[in-house]
């Protein structure tokens, strides 16, 4: 698993991954339903 | 035997916002708690017995797989209505209880200390370590590949329900290009919750037994 996870984490930073993942995921969240206040 | 009404899908056949505690505290309901939702109306209008096979947060996997299980269980003239919903959701077994969870966007929005989704109780960096994975996964390849998954998810809950047609079974499977033609809670309170209201419910409920009554089987929009 280490090695793996440390050359899949080389990918997400070279690929610069990090912000486009935390925008979609909001994105999804907010069409989700999951972000109303209860 | 009472004929049955199966309705599988995820918070938009539960009826989330217009049921007690889905979500905990919600505001809606305790404002409006009276009302009916779309699938009783539907049952009480075919004058079956409901079943609610549906949950909050349900991914396609776990919604035809839930129609599989119910297979045996399911009689001639019984009616089965079906609601996919987004396909980059999935399900996993949860190692601890072996009990089936469903992955959406909400678990890598949570703080990793509260958590619900755990992937590993016994070791805590390589639970980490694997939900980033699944994150990486699930934007990489399911969200990725969303309109190919649908047309799959789709066909694969189209054909389980031909098969029942052939047994006298009635279907209706829909998507969610309904969604938005409905009045929402948001619209009636203003909290950005986009679950139908009172009459979102009331109206989708006469569309459903529209299509039911004139043997449409299908509602769909497929996205490119």
């Amino acid at each position: 698993m280490n090695e793996i996870y440390r050359k899949i984490k080389e990918w997400f930073y070279r690929r610069n991954r990090k912000k486009i993942y935390k925008k979609k995921i909001e994105e999804l969240n907010k069409r989700d339903n999951f972000t109303y206040k209860h | 035997m009472e004929n049955k009404i199966w309705f599988f899908g995820d918070s938009f056949t539960y009826g989330d916002g217009c049921v007690e505690n889905s979500p905990p505290n919600g505001e809606y309901y305790k404002i409006k708690p009276h009302g009916v939702l779309w699938r009783e109306g539907v049952a009480d209008h075919f004058k079956m017995g409901e079943v609610n096979r549906s949950i909050g947060g349900a991914s396609n996997d776990w919604i035809i797989n839930s129609l599989i299980d119910e297979l045996l269980n399911i009689q001639p003239n019984d009616i089965v209505v079906v609601g996919i919903t987004w396909p980059e959701r999935f399900q996993i077994i949860d190692k601890k209880n072996n009990e089936h969870r469903n992955v959406i966007a909400h678990h890598f929005t949570e703080p990793r200390e509260t958590s619900t989704l755990v992937l590993d109780h016994k070791d805590r960096k390589y639970n980490e370590e694997l939900f980033e994975l699944l994150n990486m996964f699930f934007i990489e390849y399911r969200v990725q590949h969303g309109p190919l998954l649908k047309k799959y998810q789709w066909n694969q809950a189209l054909k389980i329900l031909k098969k029942l047609e052939q047994s006298n079974v009635k279907f209706l499977l829909w998507d969610l290009k309904v969604l938005w033609n409905y009045e929402t809670i948001d619209d009636v309170i203003g909290n950005g919750d986009r679950h139908w209201s009172w009459k979102g419910h009331n109206d989708w409920m006469l569309k459903c037994i529209d299509l039911l009554e004139n043997n449409q089987t299908e509602l769909v929009e497929h996205y490119e």
